[in-house]
Order: C-alpha cells, then sequence, then structure tokens
C-alpha cells in the first residue's frame, strides 16, 4: 500500500539528491521512503569515501595504426580539441557515457571509484574492431569498404565502456548465456548514453547500436537493433543480421563464444518492451532497473532467467514489476508467470 | 619431403566475435604438391596444442583449421607463427 502519491522510485532520486538546496526535500524523502512497504535500498557500492566527488578523467590515445596499447597520449582531461576526429569523437564520448553513469547511476566512472577513462584509437591497419581490453577502451579505423571508424558512433562508446561497468559489477563470464547478457547489458548503456545525450524519450529513440558504421555500400543501418533484432542489416556480401529476439530461436554455436553477439537479442529486446511499456525518458526507471540489477550481487554466470528474476525484484522498488515481468513472458525467458510475492495478485 | 604425398592442403581461418558479431572466412587451397610445400612451414610452425585462451569483451575470436588439425585462438592469442599463418591466408584467400 502507498501513503503518497509520489511513487518510490521518485522519492528515492529525490531522497538521493546532495544538493543543499534540496536537502529539505531529500530528507522528506528519506522519511517518506523508511514507511514505505518496500524492501530497503540495496547498499550502493559508493561507500568509498569521497568516490562520489572524484571529477571525470579522460585519456585518449594513439596507436599510429600499430597495435601497442595504450600508444601515444594526444588528449588529457582539461586539453582542447585536437582536430583529428577518432580523437576528439572518443574524448567527448567517454564524457557522455559518464554524465549517463554519474547523473542517473550515481556511478563514479567504469570501477565506481574515478578510475581514468582510457581508450586508444587508431589501432592496427584497417582495423574493423572495437573492444574493451580490461583496462581500456581500443577503437579501430575501419577498413573503409565496410566500416568506417568505430568512434562515429556513440553508442558503439557506450558500449565499450559499458562492457568495464559489467567487469566491475557482476563480471558476467563472457561465455553462453552470461556473455550474452554481458553484451546485452553493454547494447542496452549505448543505447542509454546515446539517449541521454539527445535526451531523447523511448518513442524518439532509434534504438540502434553502432548507426553509422557501416559505409554507404553496405545495405544496413546499423550492427544491431534493440527495438527488432535481426533487422539492422541485410546485405549482399554481409547477409542478414542474425540476432534473435525469442528464446524459441536461441542460437547455440561454439564460434563468438557461444554466440554472444547473437543471443543478446533476446534481452535487449526484453529492455526495449520494458522501456517503451513505461514510456517516457527510459534511462530513468527501465535503465535504473537493469543497472541496479546488474550490481546487486547478480553471479558471474548468470543465465537470462537469473537476470530477469533480479529486474523483477528491483522493478518492484520502482512499481514496476508487471511490466518487467510480462517482457521477459514476450521473449520467451520465462513461459509461465514466476512466483511472485503474495501482496497482490 | 614428409608432407610431399599429400595431394592437397587446405587451410582454412573462421573469424567471429568482434563487435559487430560478423562471421568472415578466408580459405587457401594449395592444388599442386609444389604450392603445398610452400604453405607447409607455416602450418608446422604453428603450435595446434594451443588451448583456447580467454576473449576479452568484443575481441576476435579465430578458428584455424590445416588439413586435420584445428585450434581456436582469442586475438591476443594471435602471435608468432599464428599471425603469419593467419595474415597470408587472410591476404591469399577470398
Ligand atoms: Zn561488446
Amino acid at each position: 500500500m502507498h501513503r503518497g502519491i509520489v511513487p518510490p522510485h521518485l522519492l528515492r532520486r529525490i531522497a538521493d539528491l546532495h544538493d543543499d538546496r534540496f536537502e529539505t526535500a531529500a530528507e522528506a524523502a528519506r522519511r517518506a521512503l523508511a514507511e514505505c512497504p518496500v524492501r530497503p535500498e540495496t547498499p550502493r557500492a559508493t561507500a568509498r569515501p569521497g568516490a562520489g566527488r572524484r571529477a571525470l578523467r579522460r585519456e585518449v590515445h594513439d596507436a599510429e595504426n600499430r597495435t601497442t596499447l595504450p600508444g601515444r597520449l594526444v588528449r588529457a582531461e582539461g586539453e582542447p580539441a585536437t582536430g583529428d576526429v577518432a580523437v576528439d569523437e572518443a574524448f567527448d564520448g567517454f564524457g557522455a557515457t559518464d554524465a549517463l553513469f554519474r547523473d542517473v547511476f550515481a556511478r563514479t566512472s567504469i570501477d565506481d571509484a574515478g578510475m581514468t577513462l582510457s581508450g586508444t584509437v587508431h589501432y592496427g591497419q584497417a582495423y574493423d574492431n572495437a573492444f574493451w581490453d580490461g583496462r581500456q577502451m581500443v577503437f579501430g579505423d575501419g577498413d573503409g569498404q565496410i566500416f568506417g571508424r568505430f568512434t562515429a558512433s556513440l553508442s558503439v562508446i557506450g558500449h565499450e565502456l559499458g562492457h568495464g561497468v559489467v567487469e566491475h559489477t557482476a563480471g558476467l563470464v563472457y561465455r553462453g548465456q552470461s556473455g550474452a547478457l554481458n553484451e546485452s547489458v553493454a547494447d542496452v548503456f549505448g543505447a542509454l548514453v546515446e539517449q541521454y545525450a539527445a535526451n531523447q524519450s523511448a518513442d524518439e529513440a532509434t534504438w540502434l547500436i553502432g548507426a553509422g558504421l557501416f559505409t554507404d555500400r553496405v545495405e544496413g543501418q546499423a550492427l544491431r537493433s534493440l527495438a527488432e533484432p535481426g533487422t539492422a542489416y541485410d546485405d549482399d556480401v554481409l547477409g542478414r543480421d542474425p540476432q534473435p529476439a525469442h528464446m524459441d530461436d536461441y542460437i547455440h554455436t561454439d564460434q563468438d563464444n557461444g554466440g554472444v553477439h547473437l543471443n543478446s537479442g533476446i534481452p535487449n529486446k526484453a529492455f526495449h518492451l520494458v522501456a517503451t511499456e513505461l514510456g517516457g525518458h527510459a534511462w530513468q526507471v527501465a535503465g535504473r532497473i537493469w543497472y541496479e540489477a546488474l550490481s546487486a550481487g547478480l553471479s558471474a554466470t548468470a543465465t537470462f532467467a537469473d537476470f530477469a528474476r533480479g529486474t523483477v525484484e528491483v522493478a518492484r522498488r520502482h512499481d514496476a514489476a508487471d511490466v518487467v515481468c510480462s517482457a521477459w513472458q514476450a521473449v520467451g525467458v520465462w513461459s509461465t508467470q514466476p512466483t511472485r510475492s503474495s501482496s497482490s495478485g | 619431403m614428409e608432407h610431399a604425398a599429400d595431394p592437397v592442403l587446405v587451410v582454412r581461418v573462421i573469424r567471429t566475435g568482434g563487435f559487430a558479431g560478423l562471421r568472415r572466412q578466408w580459405q587457401i587451397e594449395a592444388a599442386s604438391e609444389d604450392e603445398a610445400r610452400r604453405w607447409w612451414p607455416l602450418v608446422e610452425a604453428c603450435p595446434w596444442d594451443t588451448p583456447p585462451g580467454e576473449c576479452v569483451p568484443d575481441g576476435f575470436v579465430y578458428e584455424v583449421v590445416a588439413n586435420d588439425r584445428s585450434a581456436t585462438l582469442a586475438e591476443q592469442q594471435l602471435d608468432g607463427p599464428w599471425r603469419d599463418l593467419v595474415d597470408a591466408v587472410v591476404e591469399r584467400g577470398a
């Protein structure tokens, strides 16, 4: 039962405000929350003293088309734009990604302890990839025929940094379902970074990952679509986007670490369903549910169903349990309604 | 020469994973004994008992097959003889 008209998730955001101007409101919200019949907030990992105040620090390096990391430092925090598009896109993209995690999830950098966001551009020759090596992000220039440079899409930068956050939270093992979950969460963060930067609602967003990466020779708008997995590209040379959007089409393969970039379409679709059903800005409720479920004790070997249970648990505190539950059913992760708390049928 | 009798050598490189999750494949077929002899040193130089390494997120995964030998390698393991063989196949194989 709810006493007030202010929903718990909003109360919680107000209670979390650390701003003198809102101290009275925050205090009131904390009191109201204490009376709410909801589970206590999971303790945040931000307990380290001073971590919340550590400022953004970015470094972009240039590999000069070799494969030695990190390469030559070409832009550090506080320094002006270099004029090298890839360098400046990476630098700005780190800033946009940090803004989402800091403002919305109260997370201070990848490790929640203010670590420097570091990346390398111009990696390798005609290198068709971007990756997270456990310490930093790495971006290739693309071959110019299929792919252009990998910094061109903010969703890619958000995705790579998202892998860093996954590594420092649940540490999802990069194989099979936990690996596909790792991929999916990185895609969700990538999409949210873009939406937050453009101030787009769930209805306005493209829900594409890697839009603008393909050259105009390729028939395709992006690498993945969270809204419609399996429809991002359909090209004579590359073939068709192979992502499934339902457990019935789950791909069993030894390649790609067990299809981590393929089966991620299933949880991706679940997130899109939750975000569009709730409406408004996807990062505000849907994004917070996903982030909290990821960072609140999720097992490193979690399956889709394990994660789904975690998101429903968290969603109860955001008055969104039914929506989240329906989404996981819609993509076939749950065939029937899972056991629910005895509250209201 | 030990392998001179082998009529054909097929070396295949399958690359999966990567941010895009796209599957690419390259293959060379040495039709003549002369041609096969040029590839064998590259194949023999590779430590085929290499266990698959841990992949970093979005790193490429390589499956290398040379007739009846095969190995699965994370991108970071593509060093020395493996790099030489894979680069040669990618360069020559359509
Ligand atoms: Zn990834």
